[in-house]
């Protein structure tokens, strides 16, 4: 029932969304800002084409790896203060102030200019914003860890990876999956910046390639696209994931 | 009957305070040993030496024929139960049972499973095995703690003020029930506690700590029938000779 009325809110948020759209198209009146029905209908057009789901599947490749990447960076980063106080204050004083103030734009620009159009300066603009905010996520984690479960698990054992696996990445898991969370929702907002400028495939570059070609309402339809995608994702993954498991990690 | 337990010149600082002073005693294979001292002056310190999860300055410290500071094996033959139970939240009871094996030996064994279902009778949680631990009570959360230091089959219980923050009657039933682990496992168990009567009630030895920097005053062999009533005259008389060690000068 509780499912039921949400999406019956989610339906009419939407329905409402629309009709201010459509409201202001009309009063607007050109070309430049097409309606909901030109746009639905291009989106079907698009949803039909093979060649949309290669672009959606070029980007979806595109934000796993990058995230992939960043997330091993960050988890390096992220853990380090366990089990080095220097490497971390060094992380801390140099290579974190650094990720975090380059924007996303410049990153798109560095890395399209060292890698061409190979589409692999996507994938490294997903991995370099996303690394400052998994290693935040589970710095957090690393500090609020319960020190008395690790002396506990001490007693049993010596061996440090049975420790880690057994206590210190459970207690890890809730900031695990946050920085997962806020990496995938940054990930697919610099992704398409990334194809913009480093890419011959992708949504980014369908939408750069649509703009440049004054087809506004397909361009609309894109972006209609990516909303799609984000939304999905995180609701499809990170909502069901948290609903079902990761209270038990949270509260037991 | 062999030494357990062997302490000789124990001593430990913690920067400049001074808190093992010399500390020396025996404990025999299969005794059940309390050391009682008051809160703070180093009971669990010396816990913490035994189980090699604190250093020490000077001194010789056997746990079960081994050398702590040159010899890990002993490790393998103890089991610790500290002062807070230590669970962890997103386990079960029984999953946080299988935890101090799953430490100890990677991965459990068929003989392993029936341990842990064996000690979860023993402490009477087996109609709560796929309980959270949010869901029991203190008595109850120390208890998955105590059949989660048996499950490892140690030879050598220490257990860390476990029964404080409990109230008399969940204590008393505790009490009763580490007794008939300590009879039917043939352990040899050190006990630490700062209540005397506690220690009256349990211990076949009482070794009493004074004050920081903390020395033993007093090593007392208890002679009384079981089950003990506490108030009976030589019961009486005990606490009182142990009272009168407390507030003494030197040692006894």
């Amino acid at each position: 029932m509780r499912s039921v009325k949400r999406l019956a809110k989610t339906a009419l948020s939407m329905a409402t969304i629309a009709l201010l759209w459509f409201i202001a198209s009309k009063a607007y009146n050109s070309p430049l800002f097409p309606g909901p029905i030109e746009v639905l209908y291009s989106f079907i057009i698009l949803s039909i084409r093979i060649d949309t789901w290669f672009n959606v599947a070029t980007t979806l490749n595109r934000v796993l790896m990058g995230v992939l990447l960043g997330s091993l960076v960050g988890l390096l980063m992220g853990l380090s203060p366990r089990y080095s106080l220097k490497i971390s204050r060094f992380i801390e004083l140099t290579i974190q102030p650094v990720l975090e103030s380059v924007p996303a734009l410049c990153w798109a620009l560095i890395f399209a200019v060292l890698f061409g159009l190979s589409g692999v300066a996507p994938i490294l603009v997903v991995a370099a914003s996303i690394t400052p905010f998994f290693t935040i996520n589970l710095w957090e984690g690393v500090k609020d860890m319960d020190e008395n479960l690790i002396e506990m698990s001490w007693a049993f054992t010596r061996k440090k990876l049975r420790v880690f696996r057994h206590v210190i990445l459970p207690m890890l898991y809730p900031y695990l999956f946050a920085a997962f969370r806020s990496s995938f929702e940054v990930a697919w907002k610099v992704v398409i910046l990334g194809e913009v400028f480093g890419a011959v495939d992708g949504l980014g570059y369908m939408l750069w390639l649509s703009f440049s070609s004054y087809d506004i309402t397909r361009m609309f339809a894109w972006v209609v696209y990516c909303a799609l995608f984000i939304a999905l994702f995180d609701y499809l993954i990170f909502d069901l994931v948290d609903k079902h498991f990761m209270r038990r990690w949270r509260y037991g | 009957m062999g030494e357990a337990i062997y302490v000789d010149g124990l001593r430990k600082s913690y920067g400049k305070l001074l808190v093992l002073d010399g500390v020396s005693f025996k404990v025999k294979d299969g005794e059940f040993c309390c050391v009682l001292g008051p809160s703070g002056c180093g009971k669990t310190t010396l816990l913490k030496i035994l189980a090699k999860l604190a250093s020490f300055d000077e001194g010789v410290v056997r746990v079960g024929g081994s050398d702590v500071k040159s010899d890990e094996s002993y490790l393998l033959d103890l089991g610790v139960v500290f002062q807070e139970p230590r669970l962890l939240k997103w386990r079960t009871v029984r999953d946080n049972v299988k935890l101090s094996v799953e430490l100890r030996k990677g991965r459990l064994e068929e003989s392993d499973e029936r341990e842990v279902e064996r000690c979860l009778k023993l402490v009477g949680l087996e109609e709560y095995a796929d309980a959270y631990p949010h869901e029991l009570s203190g008595g109850m959360k120390q208890r998955v703690a105590l059949a989660r230091a048996l499950a490892v089959k140690p030879r050598i219980l220490l257990m860390d003020e476990p029964l404080t923050g409990l109230d008399v009657r969940t204590r008393r039933e505790l009490q009763d029930e580490i007794l008939k682990v300590w009879l039917g496992e043939r352990l040899t168990i050190l006990f630490v506690t700062h209540d005397p009567r506690e220690a009256i009630y349990l211990a076949e030895k009482i070794v009493v700590f004074s004050d920081k920097p903390t020395r033993v005053k007093a090593i007392i062999d208890v002679r009384l029938p079981r089950p003990r009533d506490l108030n009976s005259v030589d019961a009486l008389e005990l606490e009182k000779l142990i009272h009168e060690i407390f507030y003494s000068e030197g040692n006894v």
